[in-house]
């Protein structure tokens, strides 16, 4: 059998277990050299899925990108799936898979995309009957117990050891930028509070509060924090990335009131990134942590970011 | 806003080391560390619960102002701390900085024992050409324990 039919029998086994047949019509798999070199990068041996509307046959190949919804499985790691998105911001949809440890990210987005209705929220990632927990904030300072409170919940469950300060380092970087970096003021078309240096005890208006949940079951601890802007482009997303990979003199900044590399410190921090952004009414953040045994384990797993918009 | 980070100063001749506890976040506070009449510089991490990007962006800024004649050394680094050097390299703000000490982390696949062993730069990686996680024995069942990372990836850092 060929490594790429083994491939392809591996994840279908797998998703089809889980996928509502009724409303997803399925799934192909392509390898670049199917597609037009134009998008597979230089050197890479990239597996390109499409999520198609209609089931392809073999005589129906367009270029992927105009038809369906396209998931990019990069062949690398993190910083791998960074340089890809950069080449090729259209797609929404990345996994990064180290050791093939990626399944469980491509069953999340394939069961997520089989769903007509929008099923967001930490409810939607965990089992039925999961603990779930969430409270709105108007005011930074108050976070810091919460993000205590997060931190000792994932203490008391049988986890790999670093599984505590992830979690905290996830909510503690979504809060700020969901407090600070979100707000949008629509008429002067400008930032609301992104300038000021992050020790200012920031009191958000109440339509501005933001909201924060996390929950756990036997397999992932899911933290998500949701704000009322919808203004976190998948451009400003890429660029930030992309700097603070690079690993550069440049990768942190240095004048401004924001670092720039909270996105990096999450990814590096979570196996799973889900942004659902409805343009200026919302945008939740879900961050997804995979409950291994080891720390090894988690270092193994893969990376994934999917950017659904609305 | 007020920080969350205490600085324990202890100082011998021209020796300081800064015992840190807490988080290195927005509010950290280093202005009352003076470098008269110093020669090295030890910072103690073990203490160290939480880093944030503000946190991180502040340190640097800190640390870069520490005169350049002061030889600096980590202790005692937690996994927090050398998984910060590893992705932000500027975390030594372009010092020679001597990671004298670090914790790294360990599992008994005999009694399932996890463990973060402090490890010396000195003592366990004389070859900086060929970086290994040394044999650890387990305090539990004595068996050799299992280094529980990827090494290529969690030793980056003593190659800066």
């Amino acid at each position: 059998m060929t490594k790429k039919k083994e491939f392809i029998n591996t994840v279908k086994k797998s998703v089809e277990s889980v996928i509502d047949h009724k409303k997803f019509e399925g799934f192909e798999i392509f390898e670049p050299h199917e597609i037009g070199e134009k998008i597979a990068p230089q050197g890479k041996s990239v597996v390109l899925w499409e999520v198609a509307e209609n089931m392809l046959n073999g005589d129906q190949l367009k270029l992927p990108l105009n038809m369906g919804q396209p998931v990019a499985i990069i062949d690398g790691d993190l910083d791998d799936l960074i340089n890809f998105w950069k080449s090729y911001p259209q797609f929404n949809f990345l996994l990064a898979r180290k050791t093939y440890q990626f399944e469980k990210q491509l069953i999340s987005l394939l069961t997520h995309m089989s769903s007509h209705e929008a099923t967001e929220g930490i409810k939607a990632y965990l089992k039925p009957g999961a603990q779930i927990f969430s409270q709105k904030f108007l005011e930074y300072g108050l976070t810091k117990n919460y993000i205590e409170q997060i931190k000792t919940c994932a203490e008391k469950l049988d986890s790999f050891d670093q599984l505590p300060v992830a979690a905290a380092t996830v909510a503690w970087e979504l809060i700020m930028n969901a407090m600070f970096d979100a707000p949008y003021d629509f008429v002067k078309m400008q930032p609301k509070y992104s300038n000021l240096p992050r020790t200012t005890e920031l009191v958000l208006q109440e339509s501005e509060a933001i909201e924060v949940s996390y929950g756990f079951d036997d397999k992932l601890f899911v933290v998500a924090v949701k704000d009322n802007f919808g203004m976190l482009r998948k451009e400003t997303m890429i660029q930030s990335l992309t700097r603070a990979s690079r690993q550069d003199q440049n990768q942190i900044k240095r004048e401004s009131a924001s670092a720039g590399v909270g996105l990096y410190m999450l990814l590096n921090a979570t196996n799973q990134l889900d942004f659902y952004v409805r343009e200026k009414h919302y945008t939740q953040v879900i961050a997804v942590i995979h409950r291994h045994r080891r720390m090894r384990e988690f270092e193994m797993g893969g990376k994934a970011i999917n950017y659904f918009s609305k | 806003m007020k920080g969350n980070l205490l600085v324990d100063k202890v100082q011998d001749g021209s020796s300081l080391t800064l015992k840190l506890q807490g988080q290195i976040d927005e509010g950290a506070d280093y202005s009352n560390i003076s470098f008269d009449s110093i020669t090295s510089l030890s910072f103690d991490f073990e203490k160290i619960t939480l880093i944030n990007s503000t946190g991180l962006q502040k340190w640097i800024s800190f640390l870069e102002k520490v005169p350049v004649s002061i030889e600096i050394k980590f202790v005692n680094c937690p996994l927090r701390i050398t998984n910060q050097i590893n992705l932000f390299p500027g975390f030594l703000a372009n010092r020679k900085v001597k990671i004298e000490s670090f914790f790294a982390p360990y599992f008994c696949p005999d009694c399932d024992h996890s463990d973060d062993i402090l490890l010396s730069t000195e003592t366990h990686f004389k070859d900086r050409n060929d970086i290994r996680a040394p044999e650890i024995r387990c305090k539990r069942c004595q068996k050799v324990m299992e280094f529980d990372g990827i090494e290529k990836k969690f030793f980056l850092f003593l190659k800066r």
